[in-house]
């Protein structure tokens, strides 16, 4: 990969692709694809299609960057492709209504141990496990929304970019959505009080 | 716990604050809230809480990649589109070399292991292709030498058998060599059905494949001249970028 690229910001990588230099595009995916294949996995739920979709979205992003406009940032862009591409992909899942082998019985975990604390779980690799499933139980926009701030690390700005949405919206969703997930998690075994007794051990 | 209009209000400060994006006078409001609300307080913890439980659920390691398919799989109805511009990208790449005059060889070998991940279908599909087409060839030249071994030493077999025949039996020599004869043509018949039969399965291998690949150079021949250039040189990108270990 050109050396030049790497040192480049994604906006001037943008600039010299829609000039002419396909390589630029490289440095873009190099940059990017980790990040969108881990928020992908994440909203879907299980690695099922997630490499797929990532890579559907950016051959969507290269067959559109001559035509992007560059006051939006590049990773809004990306993330928005990536994210629609897993809203079709549950909404056709949704429309089959299988029943997906990843996720267990939502009332069996809790049932096991309700006081397990989260050092315990986490031993068991079990704490991942539940607050993956707490994240299924949300709604399509709050889990969005958890994700792109608490995995992705975007900001509040950012969020409301990639999601057409203003500023004020997201932090209300986000809210909406960490309360929501107290109950969840809750009711997945993992209390509020086993996780700060867990927090401020660590 | 009842939050009052005020504590309504505020969560958007309170959220900045949990997160630490945001101006510095709404976190300042957020902190100035908390130190007066016991309730907010409370939930406060509680939200902090449930960060520090999100961050128990870690990416898989590694990171997924697209799984090989079986290639039956690979084409059938419905297929996202990636999966087949991605087979047709695959054998633009390698069998019409025109669309990437640019490829050196020594790219071309190290971007290989990446293109056994990313174009596994297309691999196996070749892979197979070869290994059949060299086993059917091997048994075909087998064949054909030992028929060739049977029809260049008539004589010396058969007086070998005849030989043989003449310790236990009276048969005539030119029985013998009738016999002889009927058994020879009985072998290059049995020779013949086998051949036909194996040109039989290659023929419908050949067919089943070439109708994968068709399907594949379909979707290539529908799009414009200069869009699949353009898509053939992404697909190389990712190649080659896939092919590098992962900082992030």
């Amino acid at each position: 990969m050109d050396r030049s690229h790497s040192q480049m910001s994604d906006e001037q990588l943008v600039e010299a692709f829609q000039a002419g230099h396909v390589a630029a595009y490289d440095e873009l995916v190099s940059r990017w694809q980790s990040k969108i294949r881990g928020a992908v996995w994440r909203v879907l739920g299980s690695t099922e299609d997630a490499a797929d979709i990532t890579q559907e979205a950016f051959l969507r992003a290269y067959r559109g960057l001559k035509a992007f406009k560059r006051e939006a940032k590049f990773s809004s862009w990306i993330y928005q492709i990536a994210l629609n591409l897993c809203r079709d992909s549950l909404r056709r899942k949704k429309g089959k209504s299988y029943v997906s082998l990843d996720e267990p019985e939502p009332q069996i975990p809790a049932l096991i141990s309700k006081s397990a604390s989260p050092l315990e779980l986490s031993e068991g690799n079990q704490l991942a496990e539940r607050v993956r499933a707490a994240i299924q139980k949300l709604s399509e926009d709050q889990r969005e929304v958890i994700i792109l701030k608490e995995y992705e690390g975007l900001t509040f700005a950012e969020i409301a970019e990639t999601l057409g949405l203003p500023t004020s919206t997201v932090k209300t969703r986000l809210y909406r959505g960490l309360v929501e997930m107290k109950q969840h998690l809750a009711r997945e075994g993992v209390t509020s009080a086993s996780a700060i007794h867990d927090s401020n051990e660590s | 716990m009842t939050a009052t209009l005020s504590c309504e209000a505020l969560r958007d400060d309170i959220i900045a604050l949990l997160y630490d994006d945001g101006d510095s006078a709404d976190k300042s409001r957020a902190r100035d809230h908390l130190a007066q609300c016991v309730p907010c307080r409370a939930e406060y913890s509680d939200l902090k809480s449930v960060r520090k439980a999100l961050q128990g659920w870690d990416l898989p390691v590694p990171a997924p990649l697209p799984q090989p398919r079986s290639s039956g799989r690979f084409l059938a109805p419905g297929l996202a589109a990636a999966a087949g511009l991605i087979l047709g990208i695959g054998l633009a790449l390698a069998g019409r070399n025109a669309l990437a005059p640019a490829a050196s060889p020594a790219s071309a070998a190290s971007s290989a292991p990446a293109a056994n991940v990313q174009f596994v279908s297309f691999d196996q599909l070749q892979e197979v292709l070869k290994t059949q087409e060299s086993r059917h060839q091997a048994e075909i030249a087998d064949l054909r030498r030992s028929l060739t071994l049977v029809s260049e030493s008539p004589a010396s077999s058969g007086t070998l058998t005849a030989g043989a025949l003449k310790n236990v039996s009276n048969l005539s020599p030119a029985t013998i060599e009738r016999l002889l004869k009927a058994s020879e043509e009985r072998q290059a018949r049995m020779f013949e059905a086998r051949l036909a039969g194996l040109r039989t399965e290659s023929d419908l291998q050949r067919q089943y494949d070439m109708a994968q690949i068709a399907a594949g150079l379909a979707y290539i021949d529908s799009r414009t001249g200069a869009d699949a250039a353009r898509t053939s040189e992404l697909m190389k990108n990712l190649v080659r970028v896939t092919a590098k270990p992962q900082d992030r």
